[in-house]
């Protein structure tokens, strides 16, 4: 090990070199190598101005490794605890022989946060999260319906052989099912402005907070991660129950555009809240699917029971059909595997992360870590 | 830590990454063969607790960098 091997969090003026080794490290032409203003907002730092979310390894004042790090509240059933996803993790190949990604990950722990999660990684990767005694998702459930049969069905004929007629009867039997959507009285759909980080944080507070466990989704997350987004539309409904004015639901969604296409898909990112709320919402995805006519809605989450009540609407949990569907759309790709990902908190949360996570309140979506996003 | 148990992770250490135990230093580090890379480490660290009957937590694994650090974690948590 060179004796000038520094880590630190990088300077925000050296945005460019990040850039720069991204593309000539990591990957040609990577999104994050090509668009500052998305890398910018992924790693901003809140809690240390004029820092980049992004551990710099440097030899001597050559940059030999990064990890990015996506800063977020942990929500340990109503404690807000410091955490951190992981992005991208690279050392230079003469320097893995050092160990120098263990050492950036070492560099990370020093900064003790409670949780760190990681979304969307390889097998060669994930080999190292289980030694690091990691909880890991092999496969986050994904839940998807089928909104405009003919939009799908062309779609799906793009996929050629992995596609037999069962298969896509099958998914396109999904827009059936779903047909009588249940009315549910006494609340209201209501957007997010202009009250919304009001009514949302004192909901998030007593209502939604103390029965989950996963990313603190308070209001400043939510405007940070959908409202502030530098290249997606997300819209965010949430429901409200007419009697007394509490928010008991959240909703946020995408509609993804597919490159080269005239389809366009649904991307719940956000469903939860009490059985009524979920119930209302449910029927507002449905309303708001039809109206824009996607040819499916898809929906990622760690516990199958904030899924309960889109499959009360027709959604069906993707393990049980015989074929998946696409899962990217720019371009439009049926060969990428299912999403997946891992999770560690600390011995004073847990001594067994594994076990922490096997409980079903733990609710992480397909837009934690840095999944969600443009390719 | 009497010098059977050093030998015993200098054993370890050289099963894992494949080398002779002659060629194992005393002062053994991360960087001193090839397979020692992040992923060789942890595997490394996983021999060790089986060797020794141990359990170490993942915050700790990330410090025990080298033949000397190991031995003093045994040590101490003898």
């Amino acid at each position: 090990m060179s004796g000038g091997l520094t880590i630190d969090w990088c300077d925000i003026d050296r945005i460019n070199e990040i850039q720069r080794f991204i593309d000539n490290v990591w990957r040609k032409n990577h999104i994050l190598a090509r668009d500052q203003q998305l890398l910018f907002w992924q790693h901003r730092f809140v809690d240390r101005p004029g820092k980049l979310s992004i551990l710099m390894a440097e030899d001597v004042s050559e940059m030999v490794g990064m990890l990015g790090t996506i800063q977020i509240g942990f929500n340990d059933r109503g404690r807000r605890q410091p955490g951190v996803m992981l992005a991208i993790w690279i050392a230079k190949e003469e320097y893995r022989n050092l160990a120098l990604g263990l050492r950036l990950y070492q560099r990370l722990l020093d900064e003790h946060y409670s949780f760190i999660g990681v979304f969307g990684i390889n097998d060669e990767v994930t080999k190292i999260y289980q030694k690091m005694k990691y909880a890991i998702w092999g496969r986050i459930p994904r839940w998807a319906r089928a909104f405009s049969k003919a939009d799908l069905g062309a779609l799906l004929a793009q996929g050629g052989a992995k596609y037999t007629p069962e298969a896509i009867n099958a998914w396109l039997a999904t827009a059936d099912s779903g047909r009588s959507v249940p009315s549910v009285s006494g609340v209201r759909i209501v957007d997010w402005n202009p009250l919304g980080a009001e009514v949302w944080n004192k909901a998030w507070h007593n209502n939604f907070a103390p029965y989950l466990c996963g990313t603190w989704r308070d209001a400043d997350y939510l405007q940070w991660r959908y409202l502030n987004h530098p290249r997606f539309n997300y819209f965010i409904r949430l429901a409200e129950d007419s009697s007394n004015g509490d928010i008991i639901g959240l909703f946020v969604y995408r509609l993804a555009e597919i490159r080269d296409r005239k389809e366009r898909v649904m991307r719940i990112v956000e469903f939860l809240g009490s059985e009524r709320g979920t119930q209302a919402l449910a029927a507002e995805v449905c309303r708001v699917a039809e109206e824009r006519r996607v040819a499916f809605a898809d929906f990622y989450c760690t516990s199958p029971r904030f899924a309960t009540s889109l499959q009360s609407v027709g959604f069906v949990c993707e393990l049980q059909q015989i074929s998946h569907l696409p899962a990217l759309f720019e371009p439009l790709d049926f060969s990428r595997p299912a999403l997946n990902g891992a999770a560690y908190v600390r011995p004073e949360l847990a001594v067994d992360s594994r076990c922490y996570f096997e409980q079903p309140d733990v609710y992480f979506t397909r837009s934690d870590g840095d999944q969600d996003r443009p390719n | 830590m009497d010098e059977k148990t050093k030998e015993r992770i200098r054993r370890v250490i050289a099963s894992t990454f494949g080398v002779p135990v002659t060629q194992v230093p005393d002062n053994a580090a991360a960087g001193e063969f090839p397979l020692w890379t992040s992923l060789g480490h942890l595997d490394l660290m996983m021999a060790v607790e089986l060797e020794f009957d141990v359990t170490i937590p993942s915050d700790v694994m990330l410090k025990l960098l080298s033949l000397n650090a190991i031995e003093k974690y045994l040590q101490n948590s003898e």
